[in-house]
């Protein structure tokens, strides 16, 4: 009886050392199933006479567990095997996307739009061709007055129009064009392309983007202009950002003023980005000129108002450290790539 | 403008450095550009030294050899100049100083090295204005006053700093030394010193006859004029030319340097002409006549307009009022008498003139700003006192003057309420009133809430009380005001965002795979006429095309003044724009470009400004990159198609048509109009071969273009709910064999039409050309929908509709089952 376990359990081995993996299942059933082989001979030791029974019972006890062992190191042996064959290398680089990108000009444009809709402000769009009149006149700025020369302007042929059409110097005909449209409260900011006639280097070009906003309500005072500023340089470029506001002049703002901030790049300390100042030039703000708000039809004595305007390129430049204004309208995927 | 800051000395006390007076003056909104130092590079080898004796060169007649006592010792040196003579204190540079190599171009600075000239060793050097970076004068030796201390350093004896001020056009006070003194006296609270100026009146001088006239008061508010007599030309002093040398004007002779002096220091241009050569005795201004000739002082004969102002004598114009003065009454080196012209023109006459001749000038810069009248005759006293003062003649200040409406005082009344009202904080009265006095306004009358404000005649600018509000805030401080944000009620009458809609089109564009980007409005006609390259006449439906995105048959509008020929008038196409942009991608060996702009096309319109129409164009090239490693592959046009369709569903329009195309940008066979509602929408497809070439695209190109406002215009609202089919469907495949000239949205018709509502959606599956059709057809294969929303379709209900719907392929189209 022993002779017949002990040929048994080589054999299971044998077959055991050499088998795939997909076959374990049915070795373990046909030696160590209910119906196996194994479980056959225990049943026939009852059939031993009573004295061979301890010694083969031991004897086939001891083979079911050395099977059991040795099937569950091959099941694991098998299992790792598969595994590593079918593992991935996962340093290999992914898939690309099929994703383009927006112009960080659009991009940051947007940030700049949605922090202002945090306060409440709406977006409008103006013309890029311009009457002199909006891009001057209804702003304070009359025909030869020596405040032109701040704007270097590209004219239009106006040959068959009732007025001189030019390409708009800054977002500020949108004042005029919204005061003329709506009665306060007014709450808006205008965003686009502008165009000034002077010569390109790297940090000018002729093509510029700008922001315009403007406030007009009863009861509106520089402190909400400082404040909403600061609130926007703060969320645009971190809360440990320290405005400042100094004199300034634009025929369309009195008070006028220069919003600042400290620099990024420096802490404060001075270095080449702020012209060792500390201090980084914002944007040009004020109080709307109560000629302006005249113009519009307003009761400057009732109404006051706050307007900015703010190179949006600048903002783009600083925000990701790209120093030359040339790189934005070239265009080139190399540059535009970086921005995914 | 360069403001000295040894000038600023002379009016006030400064107690602090340039930089803090430079900050000040920043923050109070006269914005100081940079700091500049003379001297900067001076080391303690430049001494001013005195010449003991001068000998002759042994071998150069030109060259000599003078003994310099540098208070520490002696030491002889070579040098080329002519103008030193023995006693003359002089600056000298010591071997190992550093100084600008005024032989130059670049003006480099150098060290002085031990050289040996012709045979004689100099260690030293006498130097001029130019070799010490002063000025350009390298016509001599610097002669420094005689009191000049001998051994001291040059740089403690003549060294400093300069603000080079940037002056907004309101503050033309702030023009001039004087001015920028005054206001800095009230943001410092120092006392202002106003520089000596000569009495009006010498009631002793006997003066010539003398008539002023002002012919037209609209081009001259004011003509005074003083007279000088007993005049010596010669050189003006030493502290004169220091200050005109460091403001960045070159000293000529004293009377000029008078003139440029008084005009840097008072703000106030003047003219001195040569009285001797003015006839008639009868000086005035008048508007030009047409045509009429003037010789100016740099001995050009130049035409003269109606619109310009000339000074005219007995015999014509003798000067082209504030731009530039005559050659015939121009002061020479023998000029005795000299008549000083201080006046007040028209801001916009000159400004037009100055600009129309090219002759911008110091004196003209400031005649287009708004002048005081009373400044004229300030300045024609200080210019005779100074005359006086530096021995460059007699003279009396005020011999003539024109002044038909004398300017009026202007007093402001002014509301205390309006400060909180526009500033957002309160200030204490006498803080008020102590800012308002600091900045030379001076309160004449007040009661509870009011202060009534004399305005000085230096500050035009302030016109209105928020100006004095302005005022207040400046001499108190913007640091003063608080931050808060606009309290009130949110505006309602803005509802529409039309960019946030853009914004969608953007992302969708981007999330397809293209690269935003943004071009310049301008080009020129021929980089737009590259576009007809194509040649193909178009159809009807190419002329209604090419009204909106082609500049074909449109004008464009013309830039006056460009900067590049090349960028000469606005773009009416974005579509070259979008080529170039591509071109030069290529060029830089870019494989996968994709690329999409949402701009502004500007089409002349007929008595306004012109159609600024949003555009949406997107370019590839050939091939576009797959998502897996490596996977290159062809762009089609249904790549394109497909976007268009993706940009319709997300803007909800109405159902797309595309039909054939034929226009000059576009391949024929291979682009399509996109029609919605029987309106152009756009078009799309593959660019003409010959396109390409015109842009330099070695490739096949694709492109879409679409108007973006009618986009907008057709564009739904939220889009309604349908419910979720509850019933199930069945999907039957259909495969038919048309003539090649049978449209597949023909066939989509006809299937909808003959299976009525119980046809849920039709599916283009696949097209079949090949051995298995006859020629000149194709088979195409559907994939059809059934459901019926009210009950589940039995096999029999569907067999039939199919049926119906093959019967309905072989009637209308001649289409038939491929098996
Ligand atoms: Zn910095």
């Amino acid at each position: 009886m022993i002779d017949r376990i002990e040929e048994m359990a080589k054999r299971a081995l044998a077959e055991l050392a050499v088998i795939q993996a997909e076959n374990l299942e049915g070795w373990r059933l046909k030696y160590l199933g209910r119906n196996g082989e194994l479980n056959g001979l225990m049943r026939s030791i009852g059939k031993l006479p009573t004295e061979d029974r301890p010694s083969a019972g031991q004897a086939a006890n001891l083979m079911r567990s050395q099977l059991e062992t040795t099937f569950e190191l091959r099941c694991a042996e098998l299992t790792d095997k598969q595994d590593q064959e079918s593992s991935l290398d996962v340093t290999m680089s992914g898939h690309t996307a099929m994703l383009g990108s927006l112009h960080p000009v659009t991009a940051t444009l947007r940030e700049v739009r949605t922090i202002f809709s945090r306060l409440g402000f709406r977006s409008v769009v103006s013309p890029e061709v311009e009457w002199d009149e909006y891009n001057f006149e209804k702003l304070n700025i009359p025909q030869d007055h020596p405040a032109r020369d701040m704007w270097d302007t590209f004219f239009l042929n106006s040959d068959d129009v009732p007025g001189s059409m030019l390409l708009r110097t800054h977002t500020s005909p949108a004042q005029a064009r919204v005061m003329e449209q709506v009665d306060p409260p007014i709450r808006v900011i205008a965003a686009g392309r502008c165009f000034r006639y002077e010569d390109v280097d790297a940090s000018h070009e002729s093509m510029f983007h700008q922001v315009e906003g403007l406030v007009v309500d009863e009861n509106i005072t520089m402190a909400d202009l400082r404040g909403t500023l600061q609130y926007f340089v703060r969320s645009m470029f971190g809360a440990d950002r320290e405005v400042r506001i100094r004199g300034s002049f634009f025929p369309f703002t009195e008070p006028s003023c220069e919003v600042d901030m400290t620099c990024l790049f420096c802490n404060s300390e001075g270095c080449r980005v702020c012209g060792r100042t500390g201090w980084i030039e914002m944007l040009g703000a004020g109080m709307v000129h109560p000629v302006v708000l005249e113009m519009a039809g307003y009761d400057s004595r009732r109404y006051s108002g706050f307007a900015f305007g703010m190179g949006l390129d600048r903002i783009v430049m600083l925000r990701h450290g790209i120093d030359d204004i040339r790189h934005l309208f070239r265009n080139d995927l190399r540059f535009l790539q970086q921005f995914v | 403008m360069k403001v000295p800051m040894i000038w600023l000395r002379d009016y006030l006390n400064l107690g602090v450095d340039a930089e803090s007076i430079a900050k000040l003056l920043t923050n109070a909104g006269i914005e100081v550009e940079s700091i500049d130092s003379i001297g900067e590079f001076w080391s303690e080898q430049i001494v001013v030294g005195k010449v003991v004796s001068i000998d002759e060169h042994p071998n150069a007649d030109r060259l000599t050899l003078p003994t310099i006592d540098f208070g520490s010792g002696h030491q002889t040196v070579v040098t080329g100049a002519q103008n030193i003579n023995i006693g003359d204190v002089i600056p000298f540079a010591m071997e190992g100083a550093t100084l600008v190599n005024a032989y130059s171009d670049a003006k480099e600075l150098t060290v002085l090295k031990p050289t040996r000239l012709r045979g004689v060793e100099s260690r030293g050097m006498v130097c001029s204005a130019a070799e010490l970076g002063i000025s350009n004068d390298h016509e001599g030796i610097l002669i420094l006053p005689e009191d000049a201390p001998v051994g001291s350093k040059l740089i403690d004896y003549m060294g400093g700093q300069v603000l080079d001020i940037s002056t907004k056009p309101n503050r033309s006070d702030c023009l001039s030394v004087v001015g920028v003194a005054r206001y800095l006296s009230g943001l410092l609270e120092q006392d202002f010193r106003m520089p000596k100026l000569m009495d009006e009146i010498d009631e002793s001088a006997e003066l010539p006859d003398l008539q002023i006239r002002i012919d037209d008061p609209v081009v001259a508010s004011r003509y005074a004029v003083g007279y000088l007599w007993d005049v010596k030309i010669a050189e003006s002093p030493f502290w004169m030319r220091r200050r005109l040398e460091a403001a960045g004007i070159r000293p000529i002779n004293n009377i000029v340097d008078i003139t440029n002096f008084v005009m840097l220091e008072i703000g106030q241009p003047l003219h001195a002409f040569d009285w001797d050569k003015i006839s008639g005795g009868v000086v005035g201004v008048r508007r030009a006549r047409e045509g009429e000739r003037i010789t100016t002082l740099d001995a050009q004969e130049r035409e003269l307009i109606a619109a310009d102002t000339v000074i005219f004598d007995g015999s014509g114009p003798i000067a082209i009022a504030g731009v530039m003065g005559g050659l015939a009454t121009e002061v020479t080196r023998t000029t005795t008498t000299i008549l000083l012209e201080s006046a007040n023109f028209d801001q916009t006459s000159i400004r037009r003139t100055s600009r129309r001749l090219g002759l911008t000038s110091e004196a003209s810069r400031r005649f287009e700003q708004r002048l005081s009248p009373e400044t004229a005759v300030v300045a024609l006293r200080r210019a005779v006192q100074l005359a006086v003062e530096i021995g460059a003649g007699k003279g009396v200040s005020l011999w003539g003057d024109s002044y038909p409406q004398p300017a009026e005082e202007t007093t402001l009344e002014f509301s205390l309420s309006e400060i909180p009202r526009l500033l957002g904080v309160e200030f204490d009265r006498n803080e008020v009133m102590n800012a308002l006095e600091r900045a030379s306004l001076n309160v004449v009358a007040e009661d509870e809430s009011t202060m009534t404000v004399r305005v000085p005649h230096w500050r035009g600018d302030i016109t209105r009380d928020v100006d004095l509000v302005e005022e207040v805030a400046v001499m108190i401080g913007y640091d003063k005001i608080p931050s808060s944000l606009p309290a009130g009620s949110l505006p309602e009458s803005i509802p529409f965002e039309y960019d946030k809609r853009l914004d969608e089109i953007k992302d969708l564009m981007v999330s397809t795979g293209f690269y935003e980007i943004i071009t310049y409005a301008t080009s020129s006609e021929a980089r737009l006429n590259n576009l007809l390259a194509g040649g193909a006449a178009p159809d009807d439906l190419g002329i209604e095309f090419a009204d909106r995105l082609l500049p074909e048959e449109i004008k464009p509008l013309e830039l006056l003044n460009p900067l590049r020929s090349d960028e000469n008038v606005l773009i009416t196409s974005a579509i070259s724009n979008a080529l170039e942009t591509l071109s030069s991608n290529l060029r830089f060996n870019q494989q996968d470009v994709s690329l999409f702009e949402l701009g502004r096309i500007f089409l002349p319109r007929m008595g306004g400004l012109p159609i600024e129409r949003p555009v949406l164009t997107a370019v590839t090239g050939q091939y576009v990159s797959g998502s897996s490693w490596n996977s290159i592959r062809e762009v089609s046009f249904f790549d394109f198609k497909g976007i268009v369709e993706v940009v319709a569903s997300r803007m909800n329009l109405p159902a797309l048509e595309f039909q054939p195309l034929s226009h000059p940008v576009f391949k024929r066979g291979q682009s399509a109009a996109v029609m919605v509602n029987g309106k152009l929408l756009g078009a799309v497809g593959e660019v003409d071969p010959n396109v390409c070439e015109a842009f330099s695209v070695n490739e096949k190109a694709f492109l879409l273009s679409l108007d973006v406002s009618r986009l907008l215009e057709m564009s739904g609202g939220p889009r309604p709910y349908v419910s979720v089919p509850r019933l199930p469907a069945v999907t039957q495949d259909i495969s038919v064999v048309v003539d090649n000239d049978v449209p597949s949205s023909d066939c989509v018709r006809v299937i909808k039409r003959a299976g009525g509502d119980l046809v849920e959606s039709i599916k283009f599956i696949d097209q079949y050309k090949g051995q298995q059709v006859a020629e000149g057809k194709r088979g195409l294969t559907y994939s059809i929908v059934y459901r019926d929303n009210t009950k589940t379709l039995t096999d029999d209900e569907v067999a039939n509709v199919h049926r119906r719907i093959v019967r309905a392929l072989d009637k209308r189209l001649n289409a038939k089952i491929r098996d």
